[in-house]
């Protein structure tokens, strides 16, 4: 079945008219009178040929018209739609999520195992169950997913991929294990059924992979019981005191022994007893909280998953944020960065050998010329960064609007009647966001830029009455909270195995270890993700700090759960395999052919070709 | 401004050319030419066993000395030469620049001056639908300014039937004329016309006059080319290719007129338009032995 990516382009077929017509108006076969044609008409060869000239000019038209619609066809992006009947296939999902770590299941000898042993298990007796030459493809799912094999037929490789699989210490992320199977779905031209083996352990109950399988999936459950005692949720309270949760999945009430750490050495050791379920408990604690790695361990007995008996946290210096103020003194200014948390720090202007020195998260250019290729975070007042996608427009003056946006920058900020009094308007590319406009100009933007962020405020402190406004300081603590995200979160450098956080630093932070731990800068924006639970020690500078990361807290109810579907009763039937040839070059030939054949013809080519 | 038929050169030319009759001229009155009546004249032309009856002063008795035969030496009789030029009046004569029946009208002036000259007749006759006697033979002891005069008027004409026109000639002056023919011959009958011609018993010529453009057309592209004289048209793609066929059936065409016109025993001259009167005189007519 022919199809068309683009059939309104199909429209651009209207050019064969002008082809016909300036085929019809242009001078053909002109008459000249000759002394005498005899001797033409004793070239037997050529004046036969005469009369297939007048067809060899509609062939010349039929070429050119051809030419055309070829041209047409490829700018419509044609491509032929075959369909052929395929038999479904099957993706096994197996949850590897921290809870599969338990360790109460038995093999066939009445070993004890782990879920995930026993769920391998499992697999490859589905696998074996496959029908002959069916596909199957299978995926490790928690936080995301990882494709130990593509979609094969070849079921020994299906089962070779199972050999060593681990759990991730993540927790089973269904909304974004959902997402990235749907998109991999994308990419498949057969059906697919899946098969999911899990402790249940879905933080949607399965809700979201229904959508995505349309019901067409069905759950193998692993685990026996719920026996897990863990300790997780650490944080610190004012007393100080130390807040925890204590998970207990039996059904009686356990005593156990719990221990709060600072660096790894006991500050105190307590019994408690812990209800069935989950418990909050507060322990007060002598001495100052200091920064380091507070660590509360659990010693619990008949536990079926160990790795829980500890929660971390990490205690950092707190952020300060690294402001550099070019231009003259400015008193709105210096009001607004009068913060504590803020280092300040000033230069006239820019200067000529460019920022060096620390690595600022803010730099607030007043006025100033600001030269290009500045790498950092930059609120530009009353002027522009050369080589920025924003230029300086007409004049404008009166009530600053704020337009409705979600942007960070936007939290909490109301303009009210701030009056411009004199400034430009901005003339902003697409990828720049206009926050505020005077007269329906826009005059302040903000856009982002390999990594750094700006900020364009086309007027100045003088002339306006934005430092006057209540909103200005929210705004600017909106500007810094967005420069440094981390600021605002504190437990930012408390990560959770397999979820990623985004914190900005400068070019010399970095971890001393980053074996566990996944780094990508982008800019001045770091994003972490973990890959197993631990400390990451990390430096800048002289300043040195700690990064932990603890499974997550779902993962320590393991008691067996009913997902929405157990059994599917919904069967993928067979489907149809959609083909899609692209046929643009077939036409991109056709044209270079028709295009070939009318040189030849117009040329009398074929005379030469016929000799 | 009308153009003069001849300038002062093309008379220089009529006086430093004759013309070269390659038979004797029957005639009645002497002339210059040599004609196939022999005994009268006093250039030697011939023996031939002596007969009874005649003149035996014309014995020549030296050669009974020496051989012991009676021979009678035979002397060619010099008599007036008639020249008639048959001039191709038809429309492809139009063709060219300067186009052909102007060359022609030229070459016939000149001619007919060269045998003014020489004290000999000179006619003109146009090839049209019929035959037209320009200038009549015995009229052309009249100045060669009247000639010309008539020449400048000859127009081409529609309807040419160039073989009635060599017939009616041969029906007037066979046998009796040195004809010169000036056409392109560019008609599908020109091998009919160069027998009639060669048939009537007259010595001919044949001056085939074709223009730089019939030698090597300069049109590319789409033309339907129109017969000037209603041959109908015929549509061409003109390329190289086929102005390579054409020029090699042109020399065919000429080859073959050669040809004819030799087993006719009519001389034969190519000229093109373009050429200079002096160098075809000189030179092309000089060496097909039409005048020296």
């Amino acid at each position: 079945m022919l199809s068309w990516a683009l059939p309104t382009d199909l429209w651009i077929g209207a050019a064969i008219l002008p082809v016909i017509f300036f085929y019809f108006l242009r001078m053909r076969f002109r008459d000249q009178p000759f002394s005498s044609i005899y001797i033409w008409s004793r070239l037997q060869k050529i004046t036969r040929s005469g009369s297939r000239l007048r067809w060899r000019s509609i062939l010349l038209l039929l070429l050119q018209i051809g030419a055309v619609l070829a041209v047409v066809a490829v700018i419509a992006r044609p491509s032929w739609i075959s369909r052929r009947l395929t038999e479904p296939g099957t993706i096994f999902l197996l949850d590897v999520s921290a809870s599969m770590a338990a360790m109460d299941e038995i093999d066939a000898d009445g070993r004890s195992i782990s879920r995930l042993e026993k769920a391998r298990l499992l697999m490859e007796q589905e696998i074996r169950n496959l029908p002959p030459h069916s596909y199957g493809a299978v995926f490790l799912c928690a936080s995301g997913i990882t494709q130990l094999e593509k979609g094969s037929s070849d079921h020994s490789r299906l089962l070779a991929g199972l050999k060593g699989v681990q759990p991730s210490g993540a927790g089973f992320i269904e909304n974004r294990v959902a997402a990235e199977i749907k998109a991999w779905l994308q990419t498949e031209k057969r059906p697919w059924q899946a098969c999911l083996i899990t402790d249940g352990g879905l933080d949607l109950n399965g809700r979201e992979l229904t959508g995505v399988f349309r019901g067409a999936w069905r759950t193998v459950m692993v685990g026996r019981n719920g026996n897990d005692l863990g300790v997780t949720g650490l944080r610190l309270l004012p007393g100080p005191r130390a807040q925890f949760l204590v998970y207990n999945g039996k059904s009686r009430t356990e005593k156990i022994k719990v221990t709060l750490k600072f660096n790894e050495k006991p500050i105190i050791t307590t019994r408690l007893e812990a209800a069935p379920g989950v418990t909050r408990r507060i322990l007060p604690f002598g001495g100052t909280v200091r920064p380091g790695i507070y660590e509360v361990e659990s010693s619990a007995t008949g536990d079926n998953l160990t790795w829980d008996n500890s929660y971390r946290l990490a205690l950092n210096p707190q952020r300060r944020f690294r402001v550099l103020l070019i231009g003259a003194t400015d008193p709105f200014l210096n009001a607004a960065l009068r913060d504590p948390r803020v280092q300040l720090a000033r230069l006239p202007q820019f200067p000529a050998s460019g920022l060096t020195g620390s690595d600022w998260d803010l730099v607030v250019a007043d006025r100033v010329k600001i030269p290009a290729g500045l790498q950092v975070n930059l609120l530009a007042i009353g002027t522009i960064p050369e080589g920025a996608p924003v230029r300086l427009g007409p004049s404008v003056s009166g009530v600053l609007t704020g337009i409705d946006t979600s942007h960070p920058l936007a939290r909490f900020v109301d303009w009210g009647s701030v009056r411009v009094g004199g400034g430009n308007s901005l003339e902003i590319a697409s990828n720049v966001q206009p926050l505020a406009t005077v007269g329906g100009q826009p005059i302040m933007a903000v856009w982002e830029q390999a990594g750094y962020r700006s900020v364009v405020i086309g007027t100045d402190l003088f002339h306006s009455d934005l430092a006057l406004s209540g909103a200005f300081p929210v705004f600017f603590q909106n500007l810094l909270l967005w420069c440094v995200p981390q600021a605002a979160n504190s437990l930012a450098y408390n990560l959770t195995v397999g979820e990623p956080v985004s914190i900005s630093e400068g070019r010399d932070w970095r971890f001393l270890d980053t074996r566990g731990i996944r780094v990508v800068r982008n800019g001045s924006m770091l994003s972490l993700r973990a890959e197993t639970t631990g400390v990451f020690r990390w430096q800048s500078g002289k300043t040195k700090g700690v990064l932990v990361s603890n499974i997550a807290p779902s993962e320590l109810q393991i008691g067996p759960r009913i997902l929405v579907t157990q059994k599917s009763k919904v069967r993928t039937a067979a489907g149809y395999e959609v083909n899609r040839q692209s046929l643009a070059d077939y036409f991109t030939l056709l044209f270079l052919i028709l295009l070939c054949l009318e040189w030849i013809c117009w040329s009398g080519g074929w005379r030469m070709i016929k000799e | 401004m009308e153009k003069k038929l001849l300038d002062a050169w093309d008379y220089q030319l009529i006086n430093q050319l004759s013309l070269l009759a390659k038979r004797r001229v029957a005639g009645l009155i002497t002339g210059e030419q040599r004609s196939p009546v022999q005994g009268g004249g006093i250039e030697f032309a011939d023996y031939r066993e002596y007969q009874p009856g005649d003149d035996v002063r014309r014995i020549d008795w030296a050669v009974f000395l020496r051989l012991r035969r009676l021979l009678v030496k035979l002397c060619a009789e010099e008599k007036e030469l008639t020249v008639i030029l048959i001039l191709d009046a038809s429309r492809s004569m139009q063709f060219g620049e300067p186009d052909k029946l102007w060359l022609a009208e030229r070459l016939a002036a000149i001619l007919c001056g060269i045998a003014l000259h020489d004290g000999n007749r000179a006619g003109v006759v146009a090839m049209g639908p019929r035959l037209m006697e320009l200038v009549r033979p015995e009229q052309s002891r009249a100045p060669l300014a009247g000639i010309v005069n008539i020449l400048t008027q000859l127009k081409p004409m529609d309807g040419v039937n160039p073989d009635f026109c060599i017939r009616q000639f041969a029906s007037r002056y066979a046998k009796k004329c040195m004809a010169i023919l000036v056409s392109d011959l560019l008609y599908p009958d020109w091998a009919r016309t160069i027998r009639s011609l060669a048939a009537s018993g007259c010595e001919g010529y044949v001056i085939q006059v074709l223009a730089p453009e019939e030698l090597d057309p300069v049109q590319r592209g789409e033309v339907t080319l129109v017969d000037l004289e209603g041959w109908g048209s015929v549509p061409l793609h003109i390329d190289a290719d086929s102005i390579r066929r054409y020029r090699r059936e042109l020399a065919n065409f000429l080859d073959e007129v050669r040809q004819t016109c030799h087993r006719g025993g009519l001389g034969h001259t190519m000229i093109p338009t373009d050429a200079p009167l002096a160098r075809i005189l000189h030179h092309d007519l000089t060496k097909g032995g039409l005048v020296c």
